[in-house]
C-alpha cells in the first residue's frame, strides 16, 4: 500500500519543454491546412481568370471571323457598348502577322491585354490571330508590363 | 519519513504556470479562429467556383454558342437595344428551307431560350436557361453573334462572354 502511495506521489508530469513541443507540432499542422486553403483559393482564381481569358480570345476571334477577317473590323465598335475594351498597348504577335490591334478588356475586375493580328497563308485562306495576356497577381498599378500569362488562338478563314 | 517525500516532490513553479498558461491562451486562440473560420472559407471558395452563377453562366454560354453554331447566317434578328436575338435554323437534313427558329430573350432576371417553327411562326416550347440574370446583351458582327451575360445572386457576380459563327 505504501508503496502504491509513493508511486502516485512521484509520477512524472508535462514539464514546460513537452508542452512547447507539442504546441509547436500543433502549429505546423495549422500553418499547414492555412497553407493549403490559401492555394487552393488562388488556384480557384487562377482557373477563372483562365477561362475568362479563353473566352474572351474566343468571342474576338469569332466576332472577327464573322466579318470574313476584314482588317477594317473594329472590336471597340462591335463590342465597346457591352464590353468594357479600349485602345492600349498590348502583347507581342507572331512573327508575320500583320497587326490589326491592341486593346484591353475588362471582365469580372481583371484586366486582359489583347493582341489582334492576321496572316493571309495563301489566296483566299486567312490566319486570324488573338493573343490575350493578364496578370495573374493583379495589383494595383499592374500594366502589361507585369503580365505573365497568355492564351493564344489562331483561326483559319477561308474567304 | 513521509515529510521527506513531499519536501522532494518536484512541480511547476509560479512563472512556469503563467508563462504555459499565456502560450497555450495563444494557441488555443489561434486554433479556435482557423477552427472556426476552415468551415466558412471552405464554403466561400466552394461557391466561388460552383455557385449557380458560376455553373449557370458557362452551361448559358455553351447553349448559345451551340444554337447560333448551327444557325442560317442570313436569316436572323436582333433587337435594337441588344435584349434578345431570334436564329433560324433547319430542323433536318431533309428541311429545304429553314424552318425552325431559337430566341434568347431576359425577363424579370431570367434567360430564357423559346424554340418555334416559322411559317406559320408558332411557338413550340419556352425553357428558362438561368436564374439571377442581372445584364444580359445581344449582339451581331457579320454572320456571328454574341452574348455578355453578368449574373447576379447577391453574394457574387458574375460575367460571362460567348460567340458563335453562324455556319449554315
Amino acid at each position: 500500500m505504501a508503496a502504491k502511495i509513493n508511486k502516485s506521489l512521484f509520477r512524472r508530469g508535462l514539464s514546460l519543454v513537452d508542452a512547447m513541443v507539442a504546441i509547436a507540432i500543433l502549429s505546423v499542422g495549422v500553418m499547414a491546412a492555412t497553407n493549403y486553403r490559401y492555394y487552393a483559393a488562388l488556384d480557384a482564381r487562377k482557373a477563372t481568370v483562365h477561362t475568362a481569358a479563353a473566352k474572351i480570345g474566343q468571342m474576338l476571334c469569332e466576332s472577327w471571323r464573322g466579318v470574313d477577317g476584314a482588317e477594317t473590323y473594329d472590336p471597340i465598335t462591335c463590342l465597346g457598348s457591352n464590353l468594357e475594351i479600349t485602345t492600349s498597348t498590348g502583347p507581342g504577335k507572331p512573327e508575320d502577322f500583320t497587326l490589326l490591334g491592341s486593346y484591353t478588356v475588362r471582365l469580372n475586375g481583371v484586366s486582359y491585354y489583347v493582341t489582334m493580328s492576321w496572316k493571309d497563308i495563301y489566296s483566299g485562306l486567312r490566319a486570324l490571330n488573338v493573343v490575350v495576356a493578364w496578370v495573374q497577381r493583379e495589383q494595383a498599378g499592374s500594366d502589361i508590363d507585369d503580365a505573365d500569362k497568355s492564351f493564344k488562338l489562331t483561326t483559319y478563314m477561308l474567304r | 519519513m513521509r515529510e521527506k517525500t513531499f519536501a522532494t516532490q518536484c512541480g511547476f513553479t509560479l512563472i512556469e504556470t503563467m508563462i504555459g498558461t499565456v502560450i497555450a491562451g495563444i494557441v488555443i486562440f489561434g486554433v479556435g479562429v482557423v477552427l472556426v473560420e476552415a468551415p466558412r472559407g471552405w464554403r466561400v471558395m466552394y461557391n466561388r467556383i460552383n455557385c449557380d452563377v458560376v455553373t449557370d453562366g458557362h452551361v448559358a454560354a455553351k447553349m448559345f454558342e451551340a444554337v447560333v453554331r448551327k444557325a442560317d447566317g442570313e436569316s436572323f434578328l436582333v433587337d435594337g437595344d441588344g435584349d434578345w436575338i431570334e436564329v433560324c435554323y433547319y430542323e433536318s437534313e431533309d428541311s429545304v428551307v429553314v424552318d425552325r427558329y431559337v430566341r434568347f430573350y431576359e425577363t424579370d432576371g431570367e434567360l430564357n431560350v423559346e424554340y418555334g417553327k416559322l411559317k406559320p411562326k408558332q411557338t413550340l416550347s419556352i425553357q428558362t436557361v438561368c436564374r439571377d440574370v442581372s445584364d444580359c446583351v445581344f449582339s451581331v458582327a457579320g454572320r456571328s453573334a454574341q452574348m455578355i451575360l453578368t449574373l447576379d445572386d447577391g453574394t457574387q457576380a458574375n460575367t460571362v462572354v460567348s460567340s458563335g459563327v453562324m455556319h449554315n
